[in-house]
């Protein structure tokens, strides 16, 4: 079971979510996705508080946007479950259970805003971050659980394709 | 909400110091978050595109403000739209103490202080005893001084 925390349903919140999910049923059309909406972006008690309720539930894999997910990945981190990071790189906080985060780099929207602003135009134009664009990045640290699988595989202590 | 709050105060802040300073000025934007511009989630990642494209533009030609932690305080992105040529800055919530202005400003401006209202130096940021993550909870000193500031020393 993998848990979702998240804050308001709408904008890059609601699309990083519908894109997990999707992505998880891609892989294992067996496993759950439990979303879970705080009504929040800064509550870091009722984060920690939603991936606590999770964990209990059964959940193993947890993940969740906005700046209130400082709160759950300290909860993540104490019970073991993994955590796929939002925003920033989120490894540094707890890098034995981080796999990976989506990096968002903003100036990919800020630069054309700015031209767009500076030359006289307001408004009107959607600017979309996509990996294709670098407006978003998968961040994967050495140190951290997809790095040392990585390290794994190529130096043979884990075996795949046999 | 807070996140559209964020962005529309962005924008309107960026529009209106075109409008008013045209294309000689520098660009000026200002940055109002409900947690912190080091809370490793959505406003730390504004933050850092901000001082990007700082770097790329240069000081000259693009400046920032930013305030923390403004959830509990709604009237503070008016003060900022109100206040869209010049800002004087001081905050002890993190025992540092910082000024800073805007470069220009229009000689019938009038001096505002703005509580919470920060220019952004990045030797502050990398200094702050309040860098870590466990330290980016709001402490008690926090909620104390959000409450004074309030005038609700009653139920503090």
């Amino acid at each position: 079971m993998m848990g979702v925390i998240g804050p308001i349903e709408t904008g890059d919140a609601k699309r990083y979510t519908e894109g997990f999910e999707a992505g998880v049923m891609a892989t294992n059309p067996n496993a759950k996705v439990s979303v879970t909406w705080t009504g929040s972006y800064s509550d870091v008690s009722l984060a920690a508080e939603t991936a606590r309720t999770m964990i209990k539930a059964g959940a193993d894999v947890l993940t969740g946007t906005s700046q209130m997910v400082i709160g759950a990945i300290g909860v993540a981190k104490k019970e073991g479950a993994i955590w796929f990071g939002y925003d920033v790189d989120q490894a540094p906080l707890a890098p034995q259970i981080v796999v990976s985060s989506v990096v968002v780099d903003w100036t990919v929207a800020l630069r054309p805003m700015i031209a767009l602003i500076q030359d006289g135009t307001m408004g009107e134009t959607v600017f979309d971050l996509t990996l294709e664009n670098g407006g978003l990045k998968i961040a994967v640290i050495a140190e951290g659980l997809v790095g040392k699988t990585i390290d794994g595989i190529i130096n043979g202590d884990i075996k795949v394709g046999e | 909400m807070n996140k559209v709050l964020a962005g529309f105060v962005l924008v309107a802040l960026i529009v209106s110091s075109v409008a008013i300073l045209g294309m000689a000025a520098p660009f000026k934007v200002a940055f109002v978050t409900p947690s912190t511009v080091n809370d490793s989630a959505w406003s730390q990642s504004m933050y850092d595109a901000l001082v990007a494209i700082q770097n790329e533009m240069g000081e000259d030609n693009f400046q920032f403000v930013y305030s923390e932690n403004s959830s509990l305080s709604p009237m503070r992105p008016r003060r900022y739209a109100t206040t869209p040529a010049r800002a004087t800055t001081s905050s002890s919530r993190t025992g540092h103490s910082t000024v800073g202005r805007w470069s220009t400003s229009p000689p019938t401006f009038r001096t505002r202080r703005l509580p919470g209202v920060r220019r952004r130096t990045r030797s502050r940021i990398r200094e702050s005893p309040t860098s870590s993550p466990i330290s980016r909870f709001p402490s008690r000193a926090d909620t104390l001084m959000e409450c004074w500031r309030r005038s609700c020393r009653k139920a503090a």
